[in-house]
């Protein structure tokens, strides 16, 4: 996964398309969870001075782009640059781990979406939906494999008044 | 004989091969074929969850009543047994109920040949055969199969021993069908046309006062669901039961209806091994029948019936505005079984010694040939359903056709996979559902939807579709709220209620026990009006511009006497 994604974001800087303006912030996938290795990948990339998010997508070597979305983040938080190169801890270790954690819960889960993504560290952050109408948050820092945050939120627990 | 005398009476072999069947299933289809097996949509574990949860009958927190009640409060209840929802007690239950409807199957066999060989061959059968049509123990089809077997084995019953007993047993357990599925409706048919015709043209010990019974007390155990539904201004079953209206089940399953003179055919891809039986059967009696010059006998009307209904069904199809539609197949699912019911007294004088191996070989060619059709048709179907498009489904509607019961009413959350009902953009049930769109008859302003295109249907209506971007819907740095609720000295407030209201969002929440409530956004377009209450407390209301809910904290003075008494006391 971690290679994939190494391998897609070259070929992004490559592109014509790309913008020497903007730097990568974060990584995301969708999809079952038995299929998750071949999902497709999004790279999201922020230009720092139109303050837009450009996501790019690789299907079969053709890079395609949507550009000037607004940044969805908290109000406070700062756009961090990813560095791939600092992210030790491989996509196959991660998903030891949360699927440890699933185990633990005795959660079987349906789908998931990955985000890397850099807060403070550069962070895995595997969100799982399970079969019991739960959403499983694992953050694990990528340089030393630590579980940063396990969270589980009930889908179910919203009404309309 | 009663059922513990009937149990000991099973023999080893019997029991060992029951064991075996049930294990097979928990196995095969727990751990191995989770894509053929498993639910193929959740809402009736939603609406379980959500009578455990919360006590009402309601699919995200909205009155959606599709089905009957039965099942969902099963499943409710099992959550009520374990405290918790546990998704494999579910999944259990359901092959339990799958398992025992087979067991019914044997018994039903039974009854009609009294040979244990070939009614245990129509179980084995039976299980494998109803594991792939069903795509097996889902939905709510384990009950249906439980209770339209039950149904049929008590009416066996009472056929050969005309009493109170199973005439009781009988209305009962034919009302607890209709409570599991409304489909069941069609077995009650069957059994009043069988009834009249066999009490008026031939002798019988049949008692009117047990029919009117039978069917007194299935309507004494229905009605309350009626009651329930008319009390709730909720729609009646008959608005959306196959009979009175309805539509392909969704324009994911590019159902083409089968031509008339097929319609018959196609039901030996989808039953074979009771209806080749049925059908065999049929000729037998037939012979009987012309021999004895008996056409006065109800098994020529009943047949006659059999295969006139379905065609008359697909001509007032035709002929007024409602797309064809697969509702057929619900009256064949068991009219196979009361064809052999029907044909009990000539079953029973067969000499199955001499004719059950004859049987079993058919059976298991049928198996040979039908299980790889079934396979692939299995795959195919599962793949134009991954692969169905809404918006060419949309372009090829004419003027007359009906989608989903009524002219144009879609599904608001679809994607490739799956299409479910929700009155309004819901992003939790665009989460579980993995929906990529989701389609209104209004503009609405959201942040995780974009909008992608105007949808205009051949009776003018017009259709908004969106692109559900799921990185908005998602926690945290991709974005949940979460709010606390707390006193005074920062304690937790438990079970307070709060509502949220902004433009475009309006939802309510209950505190956990660190005081917590998640909320399904955590960006604000508008100003947001929050109001809580909670006993204990005085009840809180504000507006706030922020335009962030990911931490937010709400304050709640307490109601405590002394405290009160402290503050205002001026002397």
């Amino acid at each position: 996964m971690l290679e994939k994604i190494k391998e897609n974001y070259e070929k992004i800087k490559e592109s014509k398309k790309f913008d020497s303006e903007e730097f990568l912030c974060g990584v995301f996938a969708m999809s079952e969870v038995a299929k998750i290795e071949n999902a497709e990948i999004t790279l999201d990339f922020y230009n720092f001075k139109t303050k837009t998010i450009t996501s790019y997508k690789i299907n079969q070597d053709v890079v395609s782009e949507e550009k000037n979305q607004d940044v969805f983040k908290k109000e406070d938080a700062e756009i961090e640059e990813l560095k791939l190169e600092e992210i030790k801890v491989e996509f196959s270790k991660v998903k030891d781990i949360t699927e440890d954690i699933l185990l633990k819960r005795k959660e079987i889960p349906v789908k998931v979406t990955l985000i890397l993504q850099k807060v403070k560290v550069p962070i895995w952050n595997l969100i799982y939906i399970t079969r019991n109408f739960n959403l499983i948050n694992v953050k694990i820092n990528a340089i030393d494999g630590e579980v940063i945050e396990e969270k589980t939120i009930s889908l179910l627990s919203f009404e309309k008044s | 004989m009663n059922i513990s005398e009937k149990i000991k009476s099973l023999d080893k072999k019997v029991v060992l091969i029951f064991l075996a069947v049930f294990l097979f299933h928990l196995i095969f289809q727990t751990v191995f074929f989770q894509t053929l097996t498993e639910y193929d949509h959740d809402r009736d574990l939603i609406i379980g969850k959500e009578i455990y949860e919360r006590g009402t009958i309601s699919y995200f927190g909205s009155a959606y009543i599709i089905n009957p009640p039965l099942n969902y409060l099963m499943h409710a209840s099992l959550n009520f047994l374990s405290g918790e929802f546990i998704y494999l007690h579910h999944q259990i239950f359901e092959i339990v109920m799958f398992f025992l409807a087979l067991v019914l199957i044997y018994f039903i066999m039974l009854e009609l040949t009294a040979n244990k060989k070939v009614a245990l061959y129509t179980f084995l059968i039976s299980s494998l055969a109803w594991s792939f049509t069903f795509a097996t123990a889902i939905r709510s089809y384990s009950l249906t199969l439980l209770f339209g077997n039950l149904i049929i084995f008590a009416y066996i019953k009472y056929l050969k021993k005309p009493d109170w007993k199973w005439a009781v047993i009988t209305g009962i357990v034919l009302g607890l069908g209709m409570l599991a599925k409304t489909s069941l409706a069609w077995l009650a048919m069957i059994i009043t046309l069988h009834f009249i015709l066999n009490y008026f043209l031939v002798e019988n010990n049949l008692s009117i006062y047990h029919f009117i019974a039978i069917g007194l007390i299935a309507w004494l155990v229905y009605s309350p669901w009626l009651i329930y539904l008319f009390v709730n201004e909720l729609a009646m079953p008959w608005k959306s039961i196959d009979f009175a209206y309805s539509a392909q089940a969704s324009w994911l399953q590019n159902f083409t209806p089968p031509p008339y003179w097929q319609i018959h055919l196609v039901q030996f891809k989808y039953w074979p091994y009771l209806f080749i039986p049925a059908l065999v059967f049929a000729v037998y009696k037939l012979k009987e029948i012309i021999k004895s010059k008996d056409y006065n006998n109800p098994y020529v009307f009943v047949l006659g019936l059999f295969f006139i209904l379905p065609l008359i069904i697909r001509l007032i199809q035709k002929l007024l505005p409602m797309n064809d539609v697969n509702m057929h197949q619900f009256f064949y699912i068991f009219t196979a079984i009361p064809l052999l019911a029907l044909s009990y007294e000539s079953l029973e004088k067969i000499n199955w010694e001499k004719y059950s191996k004859y049987l079993v070989a058919v059976l298991i060619i049928l198996s040979i040939i039908w299980l790889p059709i079934q396979l692939k048709d299995r795959g195919t179907s599962r793949e134009e359903y991954y692969n169905a498009n809404f918006f060419e489904f949309a372009d090829k509607l004419t003027k007359d056709d009906v989608v989903l019961s009524q002219k144009y009413t879609f599904f608001r959350v679809f994607s490739d996979a799956s299409s479910e009902y929700t009155p309004e953009f819901n992003p939790q049930q665009a989460l579980i559902y993995s929906a990529d769109y989701y389609i209104g008859e209004a503009k609405i302003e959201n942040s995780a939807l974009t909008f992608i295109q105007e949808v205009n249907l051949p009776n003018n209506q017009i259709l908004y579709a969106y692109k559900i971007d799921a990185k908005k819907i998602l926690p945290e740095n991709i974005i949940l709220g979460k709010m606390k609720i707390v006193d005074e000295k920062e304690n937790p407030v438990t079970l307070a209620k709060c509502g949220f209201k902004s433009t475009n969002l309006e939802f309510m929440g209950v505190s956990n026990n660190n005081g917590e409530i998640n909320t399904p956004f955590a960006q604000i377009e508008e100003n947001l009006i929050i109001n809580c209450e909670s006993i204990g407390y005085e009840n809180f209301a504000a507006q706030t511009d922020i335009k962030s809910l990911a931490n937010l904290n709400i304050v709640m003075k307490s109601k405590s006497k002394f405290k009160h008494e402290n503050k205002n006391t001026r002397y």
